[in-house]
């Protein structure tokens, strides 16, 4: 799945300091990292934003996307980055490339995630890192009720299999039309397990207090973390 | 109240619930998932929190050699009398009577979130294990625990009306064919076990989200989570 139809709504919505969940989860996940290494890869960079963040904590970030309008946005914003046009199904990378990969939000974007786990397990080397980042499979099945703090979170469809979500998204004068998969948490496993991948850390971080879905989403959160690491 | 007496003023429910054939899902589709999620016997096994038994009966007729642990002795009584050759051991598992590497794979099916010190147990059971040792543990799953279907309709939705984050405890009385039983456990979020497996030094491998197929509203939601962890 691409973004190039949509990448001038995805720059404006994701460079608008504040605007989206991004802001209010990245020092969880920036957390869930393994110190800065020898070279890292981020998969589904988009218009570069999390890359920008990597850099800035002094890791050596190659960043790729499949979508080239925004990657030449990525490299817009970022003139010394290294932004490479590729498909997260076929790395264009040899094997044992990186120490660190890192997918955030980008998982549930592609068409064939266990063969981008793969990939990305590929590419990494042995004791090396996948830290990813997803919409969790528990908020992907449901929705609040209404949007009080205290609103139900109800869930009438099945939680298991994949599933098409999205939907267009206004805030604040900005649309987005985002369309992704959604999996069980099993699903995720799976492909992890499948590309010979560990899970050492797994975390469900309520967003920080200033997000304005703090009260629900600090009862079933946006997104889940995980750190996987290569035997 | 604690979750131990709490058990210990259910033990004889729980055993006539757990004994008596097909009446809960052990015997419909539980045991055997779980019992997939297992490495083959290999040299000792040992059951946190066994109960009356049942899974320790069924390994030992698998070939594994099993010690099963309890800390309520009606249920140990019950244990040793349905197996006189099998080896129960009356104790805490949050203060484990075993020497460290004692035991190659280390279970704790339904019984972790019962636990009044889940972390204790899961340090103890790193403890006991042997490097590349595996611990396979069943859980209610954490969503299942944040919140319940709304009626017994098939397609009836499943509500949070609480929070998922945040842990508590539930007690859920459950009256099925003249058997009564009250669940008593402490939920928490996916977050809580995998941080206490994190923090003992385990590393997950394999993760299931167990259903039951043969039901309109739990084959569209998990009940059970199946972790397997190897000591690192």
């Amino acid at each position: 799945m691409s973004f190039e139809g949509s990448a001038a709504d995805w720059v404006a919505w994701t460079r608008t300091p504040g605007h989206d969940s991004y802001w209010y989860h990245r020092e969880a996940f920036f957390d869930l990292l393994p110190p800065p290494g020898r070279a890292a890869l981020e998969v589904g960079c988009g218009e570069g934003r999390v890359c920008r963040d990597l850099a800035a904590r002094a890791y050596d970030v190659t960043a790729l996307d499949l979508a080239p309008s925004l990657l030449a946005a990525a490299r817009e914003a970022d003139p010394a980055g290294r932004y490479v046009l590729g498909d997260a199904a076929r790395l264009p990378f040899a094997d044992a490339s990186f120490d660190l990969v890192v997918a955030y939000n980008s998982l549930m974007d592609v068409e064939d995630m266990p063969g981008a786990v793969a990939e990305m397990a590929r590419v990494l080397e042995p004791g090396g890192a996948l830290c990813a980042c997803v919409t969790h499979p528990l908020s992907d099945a449901g929705r609040f009720e209404s949007r009080e703090p205290d609103a139900s979170f109800v869930i009438t469809g099945s939680y298991f299999g994949r599933r098409h979500c999205g939907g267009t998204f206004e805030r604040n004068g900005l649309s987005l039309t985002l369309w992704s998969w959604c999996y069980p948490l099993e699903a995720y496993a799976d492909a992890l397990e499948d590309a010979g991948l560990l899970i050492e850390a797994m975390r469900e971080p309520a967003p920080t207090r200033d997000y304005r879905g703090y009260d629900q989403r600090s009862r079933v959160p946006n997104f889940l973390m995980l750190r996987a690491s290569k035997a | 109240m604690s979750l131990q007496q709490a058990w210990a003023g259910q033990a004889e429910d729980w055993s006539r619930w757990a004994r008596t054939p097909g009446h809960d899902s052990y015997w419909l589709f539980h045991r055997d998932r779980f019992l997939e999620l297992l490495p083959p016997p290999g040299r000792l096994t040992l059951d946190l929190g066994c109960g009356e038994g049942r899974l320790p009966r069924d390994l030992g007729e698998r070939g594994y050699r099993v010690v099963g642990l309890d800390v309520t002795p009606a249920l140990v009584d019950l244990a040793r009398e349905a197996d006189p050759g099998g080896e129960y051991v009356l104790g805490d598992a949050a203060a484990l009577p075993f020497e460290d590497a004692s035991f190659d794979l280390v279970l704790a099916f339904m019984s972790l979130m019962d636990m009044d010190d889940p972390a204790r147990a899961i340090l103890e059971a790193a403890r006991v294990l042997v490097r590349g040792g595996r611990f396979c543990v069943a859980l209610e799953h954490p969503i299942n625990s944040a919140g319940a279907f709304v009626s017994r309709e098939p397609g009836s939705p499943f509500v949070i009306e609480g929070s998922y984050l945040e842990p508590h405890r539930y007690a859920n009385a459950v009256e099925k064919d003249g058997l009564q039983m009250t669940f008593t456990g402490d939920h928490r979020p996916l977050e809580g076990w995998f941080g206490m497996l994190e923090g003992a030094g385990f590393a997950i491998e394999r993760v299931r989200e167990i259903g039951d197929v043969s039901s309109r509203r739990w084959s569209r939601m998990p009940l059970f989570l199946h972790l397997r962890a190897v000591k690192r």
